[in-house]
């Protein structure tokens, strides 16, 4: 029996969060749960996650600007990268996967889908 | 002040001249000629008298010869007496002689015939004294004395035939004087017109030349006014001052034309809208036509007057304070001049120009206020504009907060809604669970709902043509079908795909979410509208280098009432009530094929069903091109 896999969960909304720790707890996760982007690159920097979900739209330090500052000062790094974005506009994606996102999640969305691509992140870190 | 002399008055001096020297000289020839005339007949009489004299004395010469002869040889008594009768009347008719002399011009004849006639009266008083001697004496002076008559009335006929050969000399060159006189006349008229048709003519043929270049487009050629006749010498001064006319003419047209074709410039700058290049070129446009040193505008109804727009960046010129539009206008010398910029009388701000030493002149003045209408229009339009943008930005920055703030809880309900579903929080009763669903089902309404209203905001503010990649509609509309069947199936809806391929794979260029977006929401209109054991079928084809998908169900319909309207935003059809759909959906699908340069055309019949044609070019087409 292997370490469990650990995931960082950047999201501003406590109740969003909260349900994503869960589901991914549930799966067999080690989840870490932040509410900014600025927990979220301390964490992100600091520790060995094989997957981070980033919200887009937090106070502060965006999900994209997290990500961004990871890929640039950390090139080495092999944490997977998951957007969560509200798809307020299609170059959203596209900038998201540019700054070097692995994948992204619309909201809103089904915590079992969510669960599923971070596994198969995961699978393939 | 025309000094030269009129060439009217020239030949009017020059006729009158010839016709009194043609007058006097033919008066003069004709007076002698008759004065002639007259004399002669004078003369002719007296040459006539003379011979009759002569011939009288003749006569009584031979009578008082005879007489005597007579008495010499009779001794009759009364014989002398009657003898010495007849010498009498010759002595007496002798002085006839001196008349005779008078007519010849006292010739030899005459007085020899005087003196041989006193010989012969002397020879016969002494035959009358009995002389006997003289008888002989009077016989010889006799004959001669005859002779020397003779000899006069020769001398008379001489003179008769001298006077008239002088005479007629006299009349033929009264003649040739006139006709010489009226010859030379002749040869001076022509010679004269000769001389002033050539100095008529040549200031004419300069005139015709000048006129000539003029026309042929030089414009500072002027007649000369210094040569000819003062007629051409006046015609040449008012061709001049035509000309000058002209040129002033020429000029203000020019300026005219000056002033529109630099407000057109400046028009066409302002007419690249919302651009601050466009106003700057304009500006600038301004400057160069006019010669300026630099331009301002002056927005009205900004509190700090500063200037909107300055060519050149140097501002030390304007004038502190800045004069408000009220008191616009200019001053002929000061170097800086304002225009009021209004519009239908609303002021819309000043325009401030500047020109070292000002000069500003009536054309200056026209394209000024030419070009202050289109600047006072553009800046009304800015205004407009700039209203509308941020309205619209509003509106857009609203509606993308609205949607991510609705998103946001309900990203959770749902997160939250899917751990009860699925049992993650325990079990549920059949109760719940339908509750759930019901729940479940409303959530997604509100979803379709944001959604829509996002993508409508997003078409609307332009966003729609951002992606451009080519994309397979057979494939495209064959993945909806899939994604929908699942949807299809619970309706009992046979739901289908079907593609007629064609040369170019039948791709289209555009968005591939859009384009999905718009296949998604008619196939799901269709399949909504389409009750148990309907059809919905998608066929996908080339039509004339465009591809259209052609969506047919066989669903309820639309009343034709509603059929206008489908297109309109909110509508519903009234037999769709109790349906879900927020009634966006077609109007997004026809907002997505505008944006493509596509077509959306849509035919229905209630109870029978509905039919959908989407048409895209294969190559992308400006949208503004594709809907002239």
């Amino acid at each position: 029996m292997t370490d469990p896999l650990r995931v960082l969960v950047a999201e501003d909304d406590p109740d969003i969060r909260d349900v994503v720790a869960f589901k991914l707890g549930r799966a067999g996760f080690d989840v870490t749960a932040v509410e900014d982007g600025t927990r979220a690159a301390h964490e992100l920097f600091g520790g060995s996650y094989a997957v981070a979900i980033l919200d887009v739209m937090m106070p502060g330090l965006s999900g994209l600007d997290v990500l961004a500052s990871y890929r640039a000062s950390v090139p080495e790094g092999r944490t997977r990268i998951l957007l969560l974005t509200a798809r307020a506009r299609d170059v959203d994606v596209d900038s998201g996967f540019a700054a070097g996102a692995d994948d992204y999640v619309i909201k809103p969305f089904l915590p079992r889908e969510l669960v599923s691509r971070v596994t198969a992140l995961a699978g393939r870190a | 002040m025309i000094t030269a002399r009129p060439l009217s008055r020239s030949l009017k001096q020059i006729s009158f001249g010839l016709a009194a020297l043609i007058i006097v000289i033919a008066a003069v020839s004709l007076t002698a000629i008759f004065l002639q005339r007259k004399e002669l007949d004078q003369f002719r009489q007296e040459v006539g008298r003379s011979v009759d004299a002569v011939s009288s004395l003749s006569l009584k010469l031979a009578d008082a010869q005879n007489a005597l002869m007579l008495a010499a040889s009779t001794y009759d008594p009364w014989l002398p007496r009657i003898a010495d009768d007849a010498m009498a009347r010759v002595r007496e008719s002798i002085p006839d002689l001196e008349l005779v002399a008078e007519v010849t011009g006292s010739s030899v004849a005459t007085t020899d015939a005087a003196q041989r006639l006193t010989a012969w009266l002397v020879a016969s008083d002494n035959v009358l004294r009995a002389d006997m001697t003289a008888r002989n004496v009077a016989s010889i002076e006799y004959p001669l004395a005859r002779e020397a008559l003779i000899e006069v009335t020769k001398e008379l006929e001489d003179t008769r035939t001298e006077r008239r050969m002088e005479h007629d000399a006299i009349i033929l060159g009264g003649a040739v004087a006139i006709g010489a006189a009226t010859l030379a006349a002749l040869l001076l008229v022509a010679l004269m017109a000769r001389h002033y048709v050539r100095r008529l003519t040549r200031p004419l043929t300069q005139l015709r030349k000048m006129v000539d270049a003029r026309v042929a487009g030089d414009l500072a050629i002027r007649a000369r006014t210094d040569q000819g006749f003062s007629e051409a010498v006046r015609l040449a001064v008012a061709i001049n001052e035509l000309s000058d006319f002209n040129n002033g003419l020429r000029a203000t047209h020019e300026a005219t034309i000056h002033s529109h074709l630099l407000a057109e410039r400046v028009a066409a700058h302002l007419a690249v809208t919302g651009s601050t290049d466009g106003w700057g070129r304009a500006l600038e446009a301004l400057a160069e036509g006019l010669h300026l040193n630099a331009v301002a505008v002056l927005p009205e109804g900004d509190p700090s007057h500063s200037a909107l727009h300055i060519t050149p960046g140097d501002q030390s010129w304007l004038p502190d304070p800045l004069p408000i539009p009220a008191d616009a206008g200019h001053a002929q010398d000061s170097p800086v001049a304002a225009v009021a910029l209004d519009l239908g009388g609303q002021p819309m701000g000043t325009l401030l120009v500047y020109r070292e030493g000002g000069r500003w002149s009536d054309s200056d003045a026209e394209a000024l206020e030419l070009s202050s209408h289109h600047l006072a229009a553009s800046l009304a339009l800015e205004s407009v504009m700039e209203a509308a943008r941020a309205l619209d930005e509003d509106k857009t920055r609203f509606l993308a907060t609205t949607s991510h703030e609705l998103r946001t809880p309900l990203t959770a309900v749902v997160a939250w809604l899917s751990l009860l579903q699925e049992g993650d929080l325990g079990e549920l009763s059949a109760d719940q669970h339908h509750a759930m669903g019901v729940v479940e089902r409303n959530i997604a309404r509100l979803r379709d709902l944001i959604e829509d209203l996002l993508t409508v905001n997003q078409l609307d503010s332009g966003q729609a043509r951002a992606v451009r990649t080519h994309m397979d509609m057979a494939a495209l509309a064959c993945r909806v079908v899939e994604s929908l069947t699942p949807m299809a199936d619970t309706a009992g809806v046979q739901l289908r795909c079907q593609a007629t391929p064609c040369d170019n794979n039948l791709t289209v260029q555009g968005d591939p979410g859009q384009i999905e977006r718009a296949i998604t929401n008619i196939t799901q209109n269709a399949l909504k509208f389409t009750g148990r054991d309907g059809r919905v079928d998608l066929n996908i084809r080339c039509v004339d280098g465009d591809v259209t998908l052609t969506c047919t169900d066989t669903g309820i319909g639309i009343p034709a009432d509603d059929l206008p309207h489908v297109l309109e935003r909110f509508r519903r059809a009234g037999n769709a009530h109790g349906l879900p759909g927020t009634g966006l959906g077609l109007s997004i699908v026809d907002s997505i094929m505008e944006a493509h340069g596509g077509t959306f055309l849509l035919d229905s019949t209630q109870g029978v069903g509905t039919t959908v044609v989407l048409t895209l070019p294969t190559q992308l087409r400006e949208p503004s091109l594709v809907r002239q």
